[in-house]
Order: structure tokens, then sequence, then C-alpha cells
């Protein structure tokens, strides 16, 4: 098991998880992120997250309301047709008030929320991409990035000693991940999809235009062969490839795991400009070894 | 990280459950055929949204005329009820705003229904304005700031009756987005836990694809606490603008300066009122009383108790000032109020909303289920009459003794306030069926935890 290079460690309390964390990163392990079904508190500090900047953005969005307000009220009050009311001056900045501010908090809080859904990658439809189906109902995940540790029995038993219930590897396994984590991926597979030709319309398009994107697709198949229809994988076997991924590695024409397994540091970096998708997503995760592990399986 | 906690003060949520106990319990009846309770009770109110449906139709139809409504009593049970709506809507974002500023967990188990709640409330509240306005179909056009068709005539900024628009608009969409902003993590766990395929994809689709990742919910917690940093004032100001339709006007019994927190206390007092009629019942009948305890019903208790002596406060403030100011207009419309024709709503909004609440001193009766259900009706009650009062007996004896007038609602209002009540429990219904009614993320968080 010396080439794994993801390690999930279930828990079953947040309290423990923390612990864990913190014990696997004083032993200089990259605890890539953690998976919980409710908000640990200490959990973000444990893990040495940086304070998100999102308070900045609320700013921001109350200033872009506030002047909103401001200038809807003054056009048409002072300057488009100026009325007296009650006595009052036209441009009567007092009763304006109110108006400014609740069309500052519209702003704060719709601007709040995209920002979120942005930031944090969501979108209605959108597949959710689980390490474990019970992540959201009743266990707490830590995932490990173990591409440099050589001791695995010695990760295996300091795990064992922060408490942990259940200890998965990313791929050697992967059939026995297949069921114990993709059925219910899979099950919906045709609903999603639905889905997903809905969202594609919606999904902002990638700044590089059509001729330098076909270039850049062209240079990339060049490097890693081009393949047969006939010969595709299902490429969702690599753990973290969901349907979604899979979709979109198949339009560029990558459809097989000799082809993943053909990527050096370089074609992963035009992919990577070409999808502009999660960055750092397929060294972090290691696509190419689990695709020559699969190969090899 | 590790909280100090009182040892003597019980667990906020009994029965020692797990976080697998939690989610079975709180996905159950999404989970599970609707009990036949259910069903009769959606069926109700199905009936009252239908009635809902046939007055307005009426309305329309006819015209704003079927509405006893006349040159003195311009506003008569439409507002009323607005106001009361609107005013049941402020316990919800108060529980999960405010009380989340001050760290109370107690708001926890409570604060997914008091949110659906304040939603449905301002839905209901936003009926009455719109077909006041008579022509509905051009109502929406002349609230927005757009020029109108007399060329480019905008609306006035300068009305609080506009700014209410915009109070109660910003209300109805930032409630809406907290509530489902707090939901998401809740819709994935049904998302992951189902086999049923369309629930899969319907929970999937709303719960945008959330895996509970540790940076994901940092940033949640975030944004949480942004939006209920702006929803307190937010909230705050709903109440005070829709006072302020009143208190800028020069009618005798309106025009007096208490009026917004004097509203804000009442919004909350009426608000909570109506989360403890609903919640006795569905914590009785969804089996939930081991995460809404009786801790949490004394607690709602405290709050009507605390609230609904500053409105009393506030009505004897009104009178004294009244008598002080000299103003003889103001001094009468308070003698009519009290011992006019309309004298036994006056009465009726005293005593329940004064001196019901006082019983709240004993302990028995805020840990008492079934008595605290038959106050909170008191308080929703009381509250109704407090709107009238305020605006009936202010209208009908204004200035001029030549325009005096009785007002007596015609059946078409009458049939319109219930059939508010029909969308707002049929919407409570289906939410009760279909959404997790309790907060699962969050009572996981304070499983063990004591406050």
């Amino acid at each position: 098991m010396n080439q794994q290079k993801m390690l999930y460690a279930v828990y079953e309390d947040g309290d423990t998880l923390i612990h864990a964390v913190e014990k696997t990163r004083s032993h200089g392990i990259h605890v890539v992120d953690c998976y919980t079904p409710y908000p640990v508190h200490g959990l973000d500090e444990a893990m040495g997250i940086k304070r998100s900047r999102l308070p900045i953005a609320a700013f921001v969005f109350a200033m872009i309301g506030l002047s909103c307000a401001i200038s809807l009220q003054l056009f048409t009050m002072g300057i488009d047709w100026p009325m007296i009311i009650g006595g009052k001056p036209y441009i009567g900045v007092p009763s304006w008030i109110p108006v400014m501010f609740e069309l500052s908090i519209l702003f704060t809080a719709y601007g709040m929320g995209i920002t979120f859904f942005i930031k944090s990658r969501m979108l209605h439809g959108m597949d959710a991409d689980l390490v474990d189906i019970r992540q959201t109902d009743n266990r707490l995940i830590m995932a490990l990035n173990v591409s440099d540790s050589e001791n695995t029995t010695a990760l295996e038993t300091l795990l064992q000693e922060t408490g942990v219930s259940e200890i998965k590897w990313s791929s050697p396994n992967v059939n026995e991940l297949a069921t114990s984590v993709k059925p219910k991926v899979a099950n919906d597979a045709s609903k999603v999809d639905e889905v997903k030709t809905k969202k594609s319309k919606s999904k902002p398009e990638t700044q590089l235009s059509e001729e330098v994107k076909a270039q850049k697709i062209d240079l990339l198949l060049s490097k890693i062969g081009k393949s047969e229809d006939a010969a595709s994988d299902d490429l969702k076997m690599i753990n973290e490839v969901g349907i979604e991924f899979e979709k979109n590695l198949n339009s560029l024409g990558i459809n097989t795991f000799l082809q993943i397994s053909k990527m050096d540091s370089a074609s992963i970096k035009l992919l990577e400009e070409v999808t502009k998708y999660f960055p750092g997503k397929i060294e972090r995760e290691d696509w190419v070894s689990q695709a020559k592990n699969l190969i090899n399986s | 990280m590790h909280q100090i906690e009182s040892q003597i003060r019980p667990r906020l949520i009994l029965g020692n459950k797990t976080i697998t106990d939690v989610s079975n319990d709180i996905c159950r009846p999404i989970e599970n055929k609707a009990s036949t309770m259910w069903k009769v009770g959606f069926g109700i109110s199905l009936v009252f949204l239908a009635l809902l449906g046939g007055t307005l139709f009426w309305t329309v139809w006819t015209g704003i005329g079927v509405w006893h409504l006349n040159n003195t009593v311009m506003w008569g049970w439409d507002i009323t009820n607005f106001v009361f709506w609107v005013g049941i809507g402020h316990a919800g974002t108060l529980i999960s705003a405010i009380l989340l500023l001050f760290r109370q967990k107690w708001r926890m188990s409570i604060n997914r229904s008091a949110e659906a709640m304040t939603i449905f409330a301002v839905m209901c509240a936003a009926v009455f304005p719109l077909f006041h306005m008579g022509r509905i179909w051009v109502g929406m056009y002349w609230v927005l700031p757009l020029p109108n068709a007399f060329g480019s005539l905008w609306v006035n900024f300068n009305s609080p009756l506009l700014w209410d628009v915009f109070a109660i608009t910003t209300y109805f969409t930032v409630s809406l987005l907290f509530w489902y902003l707090g939901m998401i993590p809740d819709i994935a766990t049904v998302r992951d836990r189902t086999t049923s395929k369309s629930r899969k994809f319907w929970y999937g689709f709303f719960s945008m694809g959330w895996n509970g990742s540790a940076r994901t919910w940092h940033r949640y917690e975030i944004v949480s606490l942004i939006l209920a940093g702006i929803s307190t004032p937010l909230v705050l100001s709903v109440h005070t603008i829709v006072s302020m339709d009143f208190a800028t006007s020069v009618v005798p019994g309106w025009h007096t300066t208490i009026f917004p927190p004097y509203f804000v206390a009442g919004a909350i007092f009426s608000g909570f009122g109506m989360v403890l009629t609903l919640l006795v019942i569905a914590r009785k009948v969804m089996n939930y009383e081991e995460y809404i305890t009786l801790e949490h019903l004394e607690a709602m208790a405290k709050v009507v108790m605390l609230t609904g002596t500053l409105v009393g406060i506030a009505y004897l403030t009104e009178f004294f000032i009244a008598a002080y100011s000299g103003v003889e207009y103001e001094q009468y419309a308070f003698i009519n109020r009290a011992t006019g024709p309309y004298w036994w709503a006056y009465a009726t909004m005293m005593s329940c909303n004064l001196l019901a609440p006082q019983v709240f001193w004993f302990k028995w009766c805020r840990t008492t289920p079934w008595f605290l259900f038959m106050m909170s009706i008191i308080v929703n009650i009381g509250m109704w009459f407090e709107r009238f009062v305020i605006i009936v007996t202010s209208l009908h004896r204004e200035y001029i003794p030549a325009r005096w007038v009785m007002y007596v609602p015609s059946w078409v209002e009458v049939g319109i306030f219930l059939g508010t009540m029909g969308l707002f429990f049929t919407c409570f219904f289906l939410f009760a069926k279909f959404l997790p009614v309790i907060n699962m993320s969050e009572v996981k968080s304070i499983l063990k935890s004591r406050e």
C-alpha cells in the first residue's frame, strides 16, 4: 500500500477530530481538508485556515448599496422631477435615510451570499464531491495528503492513537470505495445529467478565446496521446473525479486512464488553463498515479 | 475551543442524543409518509387558502368598495392585518440574528421554524397593502421606483409608505436568504441519506453541492455572523418604519414619537406569541420534546412577559403624554379609545397585552405547555386588537365631528383575513413536511453543551 496518496480518516466526534488534526499536523503531515456534518468550532484554527476576508466584501457591498440609494433619490427627487412635498426641500436628506439604510442592507446580504457561493464553488444543481456518503450526516472526515509519507504503518498507528474509527485509502481499494462511496453518486448520474445540461449554459465562460483554447487542447493531446472513442475508461474511478469532471475531460478528448497517466506537470498546467477548474486539484489529488494504479489493477 | 459550561443548568438537548439520532429524528417527517394528522391539517389550511383566493378575486373583480372602508376610516381591517402579520414576522429574525449575536444557544432548536414563520407571515402581510391599492395589476408598478405613466413622475421618497415598501421587501428577501443559507447543510444531509430518486434530485439541486468542507464551514460561519449583524438593525428598522406610517401623520393618537420602540416591542411580543403557538403544537405532534424542551418554552415565555410589559408601559405613556400635552384632540382620542364605542377593543388589548403576560412571573405558568398555548393565543388576539384600536379608534373620530362614523368590516375583509391564516398554515404544513424543521447542523454542535 505504499503508492497511495490520499488518506481519509473517519471520526465520530468533533473534539476528537480537532485533536487528531492538531496531532497530525504536529507530525508534519498536510491536512488537505476536513468534512464535517456540523460546524466544529476551533477546527479552522487547528487546520491553520486563515481568517476569510469576507467582512471586507461586506463593507464594499454596503457602500455600493448606499451609493445606489443616494444616487437614485438624488436623481429622482432632486434632478429629474423636483417637487415640493410637505414643504420639504427638493434634496431632503433626512427623509432619505430609511431607503439608504435598507438598500445598504439589501446589497450587503445578497453580495455576501453570492460571494460566499462563488468562493465556495457552490451552484444550484451542482454535484457534491463527497469523500464519504456519511460526511453530511454523522461522520467527520479528515483528508490527508500522504504523498511524502514513507512509512504508512507509522501513520496508521498515529491515527489509531487519535481515536480514528475508520481509515480509508484513496486508491488501491478503488473497488471497495466504489461500493462504499460511489453508489449513491452513480445512482443519480442520469438525473444529474439533466441538471448539467441546464447548468452548462449558466457556467461562466473561460476567458480564453476559442482558438487559443483549441490550440492548447491540441498541444495537450499531442503530449498525452489521443484516444479512440471505443477505448474510454470510467474516469470517475479516479477518486475526486465526479460526473462533472468526467464530462469536461471527455469533451476535451481525454477518455482513458492511459492519457491521464502520461500527464506531466506541463500538461497538467495546460489542462488547468483550458478548463479553469480548481487549480491544483489534479496534482493535489495525484490523478496521475491514481490513473497508473488503475491501469495496473 | 472548550467553553466553560455551567454544571447546574440542564442540557439544551435532552435524551443523550448522538449526532446520528439527531439526523434520524429530524429527517423522519421528510423520509416517512405524511401522517393523517398532517393531511387533515393541510386540508383545512387549503380550504382557507381557497377562501383567500375567492375573496381576493371578488375584491378585484368588483372593486375595493366590497370592503367597508369609507372616507373617514380609510384604513380598517386591511392595515390592521398587515401590521399584525408584519409584527408576527419579527420573531424569526430576532431569534436567529439577535440571539446569535448574544450567543444564546437555546435559539438553535427553534430558529429554523421561527424564520420560516417570519417568511410566511411577511407573505401574508404583503397581501393587504397590495390589494388595498385597488388596481392590483398596476400596484407593483406604482410602488417601484419607476417613472410612471404620467411622464417621468417618480415615487415619493419623502413618504413613509414608500420606505415601507423598501423595508419590507428588503426584510423579506434578506430573511429568505438567511433561512435558505442556514438550511443548505441540512438539505445536503437529506440528499445523502435518501434513496428516493426524486428526493435525491430536488435536495441535491437545492444543496448546491454542499460537502461540509471545513473551509466552507469557516466562510459559512463568517457569512452567518455578518448576516446576523445586518439583520439585527434591519429587523428593528422594519417595524420602526411601519410605525412611521402612522407617526408621521397628524392624526390624533398616531402622532407620537414613542411609536417606533413601542411598535418594535409589540412586534417581538406578537412574534414570540406566534412562535409559542406553533411550537407547543409542533413539539408534541412531531415528537420533538427532547429538542424543544421546557427550557425553550420558558425562555420564550420570559421574552413574552418582558415585551408585553414594555408594550403596556407604552400604552400608559401614551395616555400620560396625551393628558400632559394639553392638546385637546389628542386627549379626546385617548378618552374615546378607552370609553368610546370601541371601548371593548381597548379593554381586550389592555387585558391581553399588559395584564395577561404578568402570569409569567410564576414558574408553573412558564413551564406548562397547554397553559403556554392558551396564553399565546391570548397574546395573538391582544396584538391584533392593539392594531385595530390604534387604526380605527383614531380615524373614526378625527377632528371634525361631522365626519365621525363607525366602521364594521364586511364579510370580504373578514374572509381575506381568515384566508391569510390559510396561506400561512398551508406554507407551514408544507415546510414541516418537506424541510428539516430543526436546524440539524447547529443542534449537532450543541449536543454536549449546557447553557
